[in-house]
């Protein structure tokens, strides 16, 4: 178990540099003098251009860059100051990312925990009915419900759940969060949509294929009763793969959701990532992104575990 | 004859043209009774002489029967046909009535090549003639359709701005801002999202043979480097990497979208087709041709691919509908076509600062987006149920 866990971990070290090294190229690719942007009506004097150049290692190669990014290449000044010693980089206007972030992830965090909330409950009650009793007619409407609402797009949904619930309704607040907990049951809603859908459908496959498995057939010829059989041995083998889903869904949930929290106009980070593309803040938007792909693999990672620890097969692979 | 002999017969009958046991006794009377004999008999004739009971029994082959008798892949496929058709030649769509002509032309072909008739029609007549049979209906809409005059999407008069009223035969969906008539713009935009949809899935397929047969068939170093840079791409989140790579894109056309989203798709596909190869490799048939000195290529071709792929056409399937919908939402966010390009994702954006005012601008758009995301997403499902027999 220890050289299992201890293995995955390693296998995440490279993922984590290689898809942060992809992006850090990418954002320092974007056309344009990101310094020569910042002047205003009074141009910035060369020498301070300069200065400024220097000091966001715009003139070292690429690599060098990167290195000093993630903290593994030390920095005149400072020494080793990256990612790894906890630094995210400093905005062109010399603003910390960290406080940026730790402004706007609380947000995302409240919206996204909400739609977890959401997608648990009503995807696994949806799964559960339609499971249980596989071809009735609430199977057939669960599943014609799911697909026709996978199809319609995050961004259509938070549209017309706007203008039902928003406008015509009246029920919650359109836009913002100035409402307290109130402005974010609309977009958790929205958000969860997607996850919710593919909760129900593995729910209900897997409870479908443990249902017919020896084992249950075992229990019923004991005689135990319907909600015993269904209960104990039933649901606990096929909550399995939707835990772990579960698991790695909050982990993406928490990296941001752009369309969702740019149409309810929410300030997380989702919002923040897409403004700073357009604001060419290079150093917002790779803080931010790293962030996503770090909970994005530590959910993993944890899932991984997780497996192996409810499943005995996988870590004896 | 007793009619354990009989029912042997029957079978040997059966497996003697290669084919499927099962049916054949399904055919077969039960036994008992007096005139079993003679019905016996009859069915073993039709056996042998290749009638209705014996077909050929192969992964696809089964699952097309199985298609073949669902309303929903019938309907789903019907409306792939009409939506493809309408991409690759948008002009006569824009007028609806013709449109409506195309979609019945589309029902007949699909109901045509679905239908019991035909199975029988083609093993009479054989597949080209049944091919023009099928084709007929398309063939007839397709010559009328040439001689159509088809709206452009590009006339506007600013009078019409944002009109619309229910019911109107000229223009059904009204107007947009630039008083251009919004059915055509629907239409002219179904080309993008069908494109875009088949391109970067096809690509993403090809690559995922080659690179996940490849990483599955020969385990160990060329596995590693494959399966880990799958990982890279696949912690990448994929709106937002979509948005940070587009950003770095000067001029963005279909190609560069396309190309982006091919990027970052790639590795759920590959990882599919790896454990597919990876579980096909150790089958009693591909030792049995290793033994017969059939080479690597040979047995991957002939042996793992087609048993293998499987799962593969039937995400790729559900994933086109996936791939429509980003493209969309990348459009929507400003990040992926650029106007003057007709896209349903630009038309959404468009109208989302009048959606309380001319909610028609958001609404046909997003109806036909929604549409066939779900025609690709019941496709993917209809294929799932077919091709896996544990569902059966």
């Amino acid at each position: 178990m220890g050289r299992y866990v201890a293995r995955r971990m390693l296998q995440a070290i490279p993922v984590f540099f290689g898809a942060t090294f992809i992006v850090f190229a990418m954002v320092y690719a974007i056309p344009g003098d990101p310094i020569r942007a910042l002047n205003g009506e009074r141009p910035i004097s060369e020498s301070a251009q300069a200065e400024l150049r220097d000091q966001y290692n715009l003139d070292d190669p690429l690599m060098i860059q990167y290195l000093k990014y993630v903290g593994l290449w030390p920095d005149e000044p400072n020494g080793f100051n990256g990612l790894l010693q906890g630094n995210f980089g400093t905005t062109f206007r010399g603003y910390p990312v960290s406080e940026i972030m730790k402004e706007k992830i609380p947000v995302t965090a409240r919206l996204a925990v909400g739609a977890f909330i959401v997608e648990t409950i009503v995807g696994l009650i949806l799964g559960l009915l339609a499971g249980l009793r596989r071809g009735s007619f609430m199977d057939n409407a669960v599943l014609v419900t799911t697909t026709v609402v996978v199809a319609v797009p995050t961004f259509v949904l938070a549209f017309v759940s706007q203008i039902i619930f928003g406008v015509t309704l009246g029920w919650f607040p359109i836009a913002g969060i100035q409402d307290g907990w109130m402005s974010y049951v609309m977009p958790s809603f929205v958000l969860a949509t997607a996850s919710l859908v593919y909760i129900a459908r593995l729910t209900r496959t897997s409870l479908v294929e443990n249902l017919r498995s020896d084992y249950i057939r075992t229990a019923q010829a004991k005689g135990l009763s319907r909600a015993r059989v269904v209960g104990r041995h039933a649901l606990r083998n096929s909550l399995i793969p939707v835990v772990t889903f579960l698991a790695v869904d909050l982990g993406a949930l928490l990296g941001g959701a752009i369309i969702t929290e740019g149409v309810f106009n929410i300030p997380g980070i989702g919002r923040e990532v897409f403004l700073a593309i357009r604001g060419q803040e290079g150093a917002v938007v790779v803080g931010i992104v790293t962030f996503g792909i770090l909970v994005f693999i530590i959910a993993n990672l944890i899932v991984d575990i997780m497996y192996a620890v409810l499943d005995p097969r996988i870590r004896l692979d | 004859m007793t009619d354990e002999r009989r029912d042997e017969k029957i079978l040997s009958a059966a497996v003697r043209q290669d084919g499927h046991p099962d049916e054949v006794f399904q055919e077969a009377p039960t036994p008992g009774g007096k005139d079993t004999r003679g019905e016996g008999a009859v069915a073993a004739t039709a056996a042998i002489e290749g009638g209705v009971a014996v077909y050929e029994a192969s992964l696809w082959g089964d699952a097309w029967r199985e298609l073949r008798k669902n309303p929903l892949f019938v309907i789903s496929s019907i409306f792939l046909v009409y939506f493809i058709l309408m991409a690759a030649w948008p002009p006569p769509f824009s007028r609806w009535p013709v449109a409506l002509a195309g979609l019945a032309a589309c029902a007949a072909t699909v109901l045509l090549v679905t239908s019991r008739w035909m199975s029988a029609f083609t093993r009479r007549r054989g597949r080209l003639l049944a091919a023009v049979v099928c084709l007929a209906p398309l063939v007839v809409f397709l010559l009328y359709a040439t001689t159509v005059e088809g709206q452009s999407p590009k006339d506007a008069d600013l009078a019409n701005s944002v009109q619309f009223e229910w019911g109107s035969f000229d223009h059904p969906f009204g107007f947009d801002i630039q008083g251009r008539d919004y059915y055509t713009r629907v239409v002219y935009g179904a080309r993008v999202s069908v494109v875009i949809g088949l391109l970067v899935v096809g690509v993403d397929v090809v690559i995922a043979i080659i690179l996940g047969g490849f990483a599955g068939f020969y385990a160990g170093k060329s596995d590693a480097v494959i399966s880990r840079t799958a990982d890279i791409f696949f912690a990448l989140p994929v709106t937002l990497a979509g948005i940070v790579f587009l950003n770095v894109v000067g001029e963005r056309g279909l190609l560069q979208v396309s190309a982006v989203l091919i990027f970052l798709g790639w590795p759920t596909l590959m990882r599919l087709m790896r454990s597919s190869v990876l579980s096909g490799k150790e089958s009693d048939y591909v030792q049995a041709a290793r033994a017969l000195g059939a080479n690597d290529l040979r047995i991957m071709r002939v042996h793992i691919l087609p048993n293998g792929i499987a799962p593969v056409i039937v995400y790729a399937t559900i994933s086109v509908g996936i791939i429509i919908s980003a493209e969309a939402a990348l459009s929507f966010l400003g990040v992926g076509l650029q106007l003057p390009a007709i896209s349903w994702g630009l038309m959404i954006s468009d109208a989302q600062n009048r959606i309380t005012t001319s909610p028609h601008l958001l609404a046909f758009p997003a109806l036909y987006l929604s549409i066939v995301v779900l025609v690709f997403i019941i496709l993917g499902d209809a294929l799932r149920d077919a091709l896996d027999p544990r569902l059966r």
